[in-house]
């Protein structure tokens, strides 16, 4: 490798996932002046928060057997999103994908937490009583028909229009449906192992990851190439 | 001082490098993503861990997956579906490889001329691209799509609409056919068993895998891979010119972000492309000069380097003018197995030329299920969002949810889907802008992509509307049991224009030669300066046939050297002096 000539050498800045400290301070604002839910959780119950509201999520886009499909009030005799990981997957590709800038703020939030406001708010103009039930997130606590609601009202009118945080309106769906019928967590990217056949691949019939198949019929009308 | 340097080593820019080595130039090759030396070890062929916007292997980031993706600004409900490293974003590509249609060039004057986007057409002939076109062809090489299930039950369907059959390269008139595709085709065992092994199988060995990476068949070179994205086929080639010509081989440096491009002042008083300034993952900074410098970042990252360096702009039309194919999605439901998650993605193809084109997409059930939840018109049976979509035939409109999803996703392979490729008017107002200045990554200001698709042209969203009712047509007529549009908002995997080349230089950045007009000695070689949609062909042929001419010009013109194009007999990229230069140097 030729590095012909060396300009400057200064240390990156500092990169990475974003942390527990930054995601809460980035969560006072959305709580402050924005998803406006008044009190801020602390860190504790900011984990519940996020895991509940994705679990809620999950269950609404690929309902199952457990108990965020149960009290949604759909139901599946087989598991589904839930248990297939979609949660954690929405979660770590949210905290990964930010810092939310908003608008001409200039400030940072982190992604997860942002969102799982942002879903428990729109959870409360639905129902305030949402506040109120087994899960740490107003959301995950709405019926399955209230979670459409909310959601529907999420696409209708995206928040902080013009900033990047429009984008999860529509994504926060399609990334719990990607964690629900995807290898999901049964799959560890550090470590390289697939534990077991995902659910989603179970629901789905799909036979997994192959090398080939014998699915090679011939060609239209036996022909193999065209004129120019 | 180097002769040349490319600036990304996607789609576009392993072309002009690989054209340019062949002749004996110097070339450097900076691409800020990393490279995949053993991808039967590093993809698992998964589609969470690969396909993940910021944390898969397939992202837009640093190679360290610990570190976070590269943010981009999204300003509406959207997706942008890049890769960064060797190979680009033909790592994800189907090798889809049509000709533009006729119309989008200069100097078209067929009866339906009126019914392309006329204001942007390239600055030149087809005639004056075919013979690149062809270059391009034979080296990947592009060949008829073999067929699989979910091919033989589209052309059923087009069939069943009364669609004639193409057998040329170009669509004349509404027609459909197999895709004409860089995937090489089966031979031996592929196709026809479930654990294929080099040399047993050569060519497609139907795995089902297009989107997370070509390894296939096991056990082959990499420039015998089935897939011809640039990794196993331009790539090899670039750094094995010696071997197969008398050239010398271009130096590949990855996980080398470009972070600026210098000029000097040019003697016309034009400002004069002199060298860049990339990063490596250590965090130091290296500069490189050149004579000439090709920024092939992609339709995103190069009009964001352009202004992060803080070139001139003078018309304002860096970042302008984004196509995206405006693509939609539509599926239907069988009764009978599809082999949906089977075989090559995209092997069959609708086209209309003026409006655009339709093909199949075979997904896995995650992949699957991101597209059947993605869409700009709400959830399927609630109320309706301000989309001017329409069902189009359709039994749904809207993201398929809850029991529907479980439901339409009981088995994988039993779904067809067909893409809507939407020819598209260059807009102003759609692009790619900086967000403001101290919001940024390691790599400078953060791009900005904005896409107004509800209100994209009229003539755009006529095309879009009269392709999905003839999805809908073709899925019904081959027995889909229920069929559903999905509206999508931009989900950005075609992404062309943003620095395009044009007649007028009022609206271009790039003169018909695609080297910039505010900068001498800068061309560019990547989807941005497409100089419009493409005719919503699948774009990577026309970049790479544009790029082919653009080496040339190239070295004619800076090197004063030869032409070689329709002169010269083309080496194809799986030539054995390109296999054993590969096996000899364990690329
Ligand atoms: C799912 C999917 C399917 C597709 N199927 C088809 C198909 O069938 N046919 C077809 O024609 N097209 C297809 N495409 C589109 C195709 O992938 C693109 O047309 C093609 O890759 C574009 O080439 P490019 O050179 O413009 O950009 P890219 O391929 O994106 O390459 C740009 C490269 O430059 C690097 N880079 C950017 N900025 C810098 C910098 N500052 N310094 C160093 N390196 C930099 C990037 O990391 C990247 O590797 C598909 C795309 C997707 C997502």
């Amino acid at each position: 490798m030729s590095r012909a000539s060396r300009s400057s050498s200064t240390a990156p800045p500092p990169s990475g996932a974003i942390n527990r400290r930054v995601f809460l301070a980035g969560a006072s604002v959305v709580g402050g002046s924005l998803v406006l839910t008044g009190a801020l959780p602390k860190e504790a119950e900011a984990a519940a928060v996020v895991s509940d509201a994705f679990n809620g999520l999950a269950a609404f886009v690929a309902p199952g057997n457990d108990r965020f499909s149960e009290r949604q009030g759909v139901s599946t005799a087989l598991p589904g999103g839930v248990a297939n990981g979609a949660a954690a997957i929405v979660q770590d590709t949210l905290d990964a994908a930010i810092p939310v800038v908003l608008g001409e703020s200039e400030v940072k939030l982190p992604g997860a937490l942002a969102y799982a406001l942002l879903l428990s708010n729109y959870a409360m103009q639905v129902s305030p009583l949402s506040l109120v039930g087994p899960f740490g997130n107003a959301f995950a606590n709405l019926t399955w028909i209230q979670k459409r609601e909310a959601l529907i009202r999420l696409d209708a009118a995206p928040p902080l229009d013009n900033t990047q945080i429009t984008y999860a309106g529509n994504a926060l769906i399609t990334l719990a449906a990607l964690g629900s019928f995807s290898e999901g967590t049964a799959y560890d990217w550090r470590t390289k192992v697939l534990s077991g056949a995902p659910v989603g691949w179970q629901r789905s019939k799909y036979q997994g990851v192959s090398d080939g198949h014998a699915d090679f019929i011939g060609y239209y009308q036996d022909r193999t190439e065209v004129s120019a | 001082m180097r002769d040349v340097i490319v600036i990304g080593c996607g789609g576009g820019g392993p072309v002009v490098a690989k054209e340019l080595a062949a002749r004996g130039l110097d070339v450097l090759v900076l691409e800020g993503g990393p490279r995949f030396a053993n991808p039967e070890q590093e993809w698992s062929r998964l589609e969470n861990d690969a396909n993940n916007p910021t944390t898969g292997y397939y992202r837009v980031g640093p190679s360290d997956r610990e570190r976070s993706a590269y943010p981009r600004a999204l300003p509406q409900d959207s997706y942008v579906w890049q890769v960064a490293g060797v190979g680009g974003t033909t790592l994800h590509y189907y090798g889809n490889c049509p000709r533009a249609p006729r119309g989008v060039f200069d100097g078209y004057a067929g009866s339906d001329a009126a019914n392309y986007d006329v204001d942007h057409r390239f600055p030149f002939a087809y005639e004056e691209l075919l013979p690149y076109y062809e270059w391009v062809e034979a080296t990947l090489p592009v060949q008829t799509a073999a067929m699989g299930t979910k091919e033989s039950i589209f052309f059923r369907g087009a069939e069943g609409i009364g669609l004639p059959v193409n057998t040329a390269k170009q669509p004349e008139a509404p027609s459909f056919r197999p895709q004409e595709n860089a995937i090489l085709q089966p031979q031996g065992t592929a196709g026809k068993a479930e654990d294929p092994r080099f040399p047993d199988a050569q060519g497609c060995t139907f795995c089902g895998h297009c989107f997370q990476g070509c390894s296939m068949p096991r056990g082959a070179p990499r420039n015998l891979k089935a897939k011809r994205s640039t990794d196993n086929s331009y790539v090899p080639m670039m750094l094995t010119a010696d071997a197969w010509t008398g050239g010398r081989p271009a130096e590949l440096i990855a996980d080398a972000f470009v972070q600026k491009i210098h000029t000097a002042s040019g003697s016309t008083g034009v400002p004069r492309a002199s060298g860049v300034t990339y990063e490596l993952p250590d965090g130091t900074k290296h500069r490189e000069d050149a004579r000439i410098v090709v920024l092939a970042g992609g339709a995103v990252e190069s009009p964001r380097l352009w202004r992060n360096s803080e070139l001139p702009n003078p018309n304002g039309w860096v970042g302008r003018g984004f196509t995206d194919h405006h693509l939609d999605w539509v599926f239907g439901v069988f009764d009978e197995d599809t082999g949906n998650s089977k075989g090559a993605s995209s092997s069959a193809r609708a086209d209309f030329p003026g409006y655009g084109g339709l093909e199949n997409g075979g997904l896995p059930p995650g992949l699957q299920a991101f597209a059947q939840t993605f869409s700009d018109s709400g959830i399927s049976g609630a109320r309706r969002t301000a989309s001017p979509a329409t069902p189009a035939g359709a039994d749904t409109l809207g993201r398929i949810v809850g029991r529907e999803l479980l439901d339409s996703l009981q088995d994988v392979n039993r779904i067809l889907n067909i893409l809507v490729l939407t020819d598209d008017d260059v807009e102003s107002q759609n692009g790619v802008s900086l967000l403001q200045p101290g919001l940024g990554d390691t790599n400078g200001t953060i791009p900005k992509i904005t896409m107004r698709h509800r209100r994209r042209s009229a003539r755009t969203l006529r095309n879009r509307e009269f392709l999905a009712a003839k999805a809908v047509q073709i899925l019904r007529a081959a027995g889909a049991k229920s069929v559903h549009r999905m509206d999508w908002p931009p989900l950005i995997l075609h992404s062309q224009s943003t620095m395009r080349m044009g007649l007028s230089e009022a609206d271009s950045v790039a003169d018909a030669w695609a080297q910039s007009r505010a900068v001498a000695g800068l061309y560019i070689a990547d989807n941005s300066v497409l100089a419009n949609s493409a005719g919503a062909a699948n774009p990577t042929l026309t970049t790479q046939a544009v790029a082919t001419r653009t080496a040339e010009r190239i070295f004619t013109e800076h090197f004063g050297g030869d032409p070689w194009v329709g002169r010269e007999e083309p080496v194809c990229s799986i030539d054995d002096r390109v296999t054993e230069a590969v096996i000899a140097r364990g690329l």
